[in-house]
């Protein structure tokens, strides 16, 4: 699904990713790791193209993207799903609003919206919230929200930023089982984290080290 | 499952005009200033119709020539009838002795004005000449020639004065009407600059999910465009209806047109300084 090709990103001389060689299969659920500013978050948001890389290839579901046009990354981004640490909902919208957004920048017709918004949010136990406003639920429901936007149109990858970084244990471990469903059902699922209690849940482990992976 | 034209055009609608309150204080901010702007415009062109200053001057201009004295009937119409025939004389009018007078008494001591009042005639010139002061001297040196007059005052000077004076209110009025409409557009821009600062975060989120750069702009184009054609609307109202101007359907169709081309225009410019 995704192959990287001797990827380096510099912020103008520091090297923040240096000569990053990896192959993430279809179905994968890899956990990236290492000390704060070992380029975890870098590699993620080369992925969702958000930033670009200084040098190397990236294939994306065969794709090269690593210079692809700015009016092409938002179809592209429509195969990804991104959760956030620290969430990125509206908060004045409601569970609803939030995730009806995702649906209709596809122009999904109302109807469906509607049938898969109350789908998704089944599926993460938040179903009779749906007309709550974001800023009124907890933590642990406000990521469970993001991560139903991010899969509501059955992205075939998500990746996901320190997720769990603002959760207590107990909240950390239902949304790790969350993602571990997302991927039994056959979604790649990277996640980027420091915790190394979160890799009994991964089937690959990447260690990145000043850049580097280490192993 | 995916939406149809109309049911896009529906979304577009509905995004645009759902607003929260700091957007919604832009939005009629920005029909305010149209409002004002539209009004200034229109209460310009009312003002300046009003006057027509260049008309009114070149309409009212005339020479005033005095005859000598003792000059029998006959010889007056002679004259009369020769300054008639000069090249872009209208007609010529023999004033009579109160109309001299009065015309006189403005410089002079009436008691003195009494004792000898002269003949007077006022000679009405061609429109089309009025402007042409090469002309008005031509005409100044045919009638000067014609005998029997005694002295002529063209008031040439003053006519040069006056056309240079319309011409400035002219252009000044046209900059005073282009700066208010580049104004216009920048202050559009401003509001819109404003409501994408506001909305900032919610443009984030969309580009995350996937939002084309044309599903962000288009309902602030919209909304650009809608208050465009408020701000004209309140202002046609005002004018017509508030003020009892003579405003009529061509010049709010103008109106309308520039108010939407601002709004526009203004919106587009403001989604492309931000790169949305």
């Amino acid at each position: 699904m995704i192959e990287l090709y001797h990827l380096y990103k510099y912020y103008e001389d520091v090297p923040a990713l240096e000569d990053i060689n990896l192959k993430i299969e279809k179905g994968d659920m890899v956990i990236i790791t290492g000390p704060s500013g070992a380029g975890k978050t870098t590699l993620l948001k080369i992925l969702f193209m958000e930033e670009k890389p200084t040098r190397g290839q990236i294939l994306f579901m065969g794709q090269n993207i690593s210079n692809v046009k700015k009016n092409e990354i938002p179809f592209l981004r429509r195969n990804i799903g991104f959760v956030f640490q620290d969430f990125r909902l509206i908060e004045e919208m409601s569970v609803y609003e939030n995730l009806s957004l995702a649906m209709e920048v596809l122009w999904y017709s109302k109807k469906y919206t509607d049938m898969k918004i109350r789908s998704v949010l089944q599926e993460v136990g938040l179903l009779h919230k749906i007309h709550v406003p974001v800023k009124k639920l907890s933590g642990g429901e406000q990521q469970r929200v993001a991560i139903a936007r991010s899969i509501i149109n059955s992205p075939p990858l998500l990746l996901a930023d320190e997720p769990t970084g603002n959760l207590d244990p107990y909240l950390t471990e239902e949304i790790m089982r969350l993602f571990k469903t997302l991927n039994y059902r056959g979604t790649t699922v990277i996640i980027a984290t420091h915790d190394m209690e979160l890799l009994k849940y991964a089937r690959n482990v990447v260690r990145l080290e000043k850049g580097r992976v280490s192993r | 499952m995916k939406r149809t034209f109309i049911g896009k055009f529906t979304l577009m609608l509905n995004r645009a005009f759902k607003m929260d309150s700091k957007e919604f204080f832009f939005f009629a901010s920005s029909i305010f200033i149209i409002f004002l702007i539209s009004d200034l415009i229109l209460g310009f062109k009312w003002f300046y119709s009003g006057i027509s200053l260049k008309e009114d001057f070149i309409s009212s201009y005339r020479m005033v020539a005095i005859l000598k004295d003792d000059l029998s009937q006959e010889e007056l119409k002679k004259i009369l009838s020769e300054i008639q025939k000069v090249d872009g004389v209208k007609h010529v009018v023999h004033l009579k002795e109160e109309d001299v007078i009065s015309f006189i008494s403005e410089f002079i001591d009436l008691q003195k004005v009494r004792k000898f009042v002269p003949s007077v005639i006022e000679i009405y010139i061609d429109e089309k000449c009025v402007e042409d002061l090469e002309k008005i001297k031509m005409i100044e040196e045919s009638i000067r020639k014609v005998d029997g007059i005694e002295f002529l005052d063209s008031a040439r000077e003053n006519v040069e004065s006056a056309l240079k004076l319309i011409g400035y209110v002219r252009r000044g009025g046209k900059f005073f009407i282009v700066m208010l409409s580049v104004g216009g557009i920048l202050i559009i821009y401003n509001f819109i600059y404003l409501t994408l600062y506001s909305i900032h975060k919610k443009i984030e989120i969309m580009k995350f999910v996937g939002a084309s750069s044309g599903f962000i702009k288009m309902p602030l184009i919209i909304r650009g465009i809608a208050a465009g054609i408020l701000g004209s609307f309140f202002s046609f109202i005002f004018m017509k209806y508030i003020l009892g101007s003579g405003v009529i359907l061509k010049e709010f169709l103008y109106i309308i047109l520039y108010s939407v081309s601002a709004g526009g225009i203004g919106s587009y410019l403001a989604l492309r300084s931000e790169k949305v």
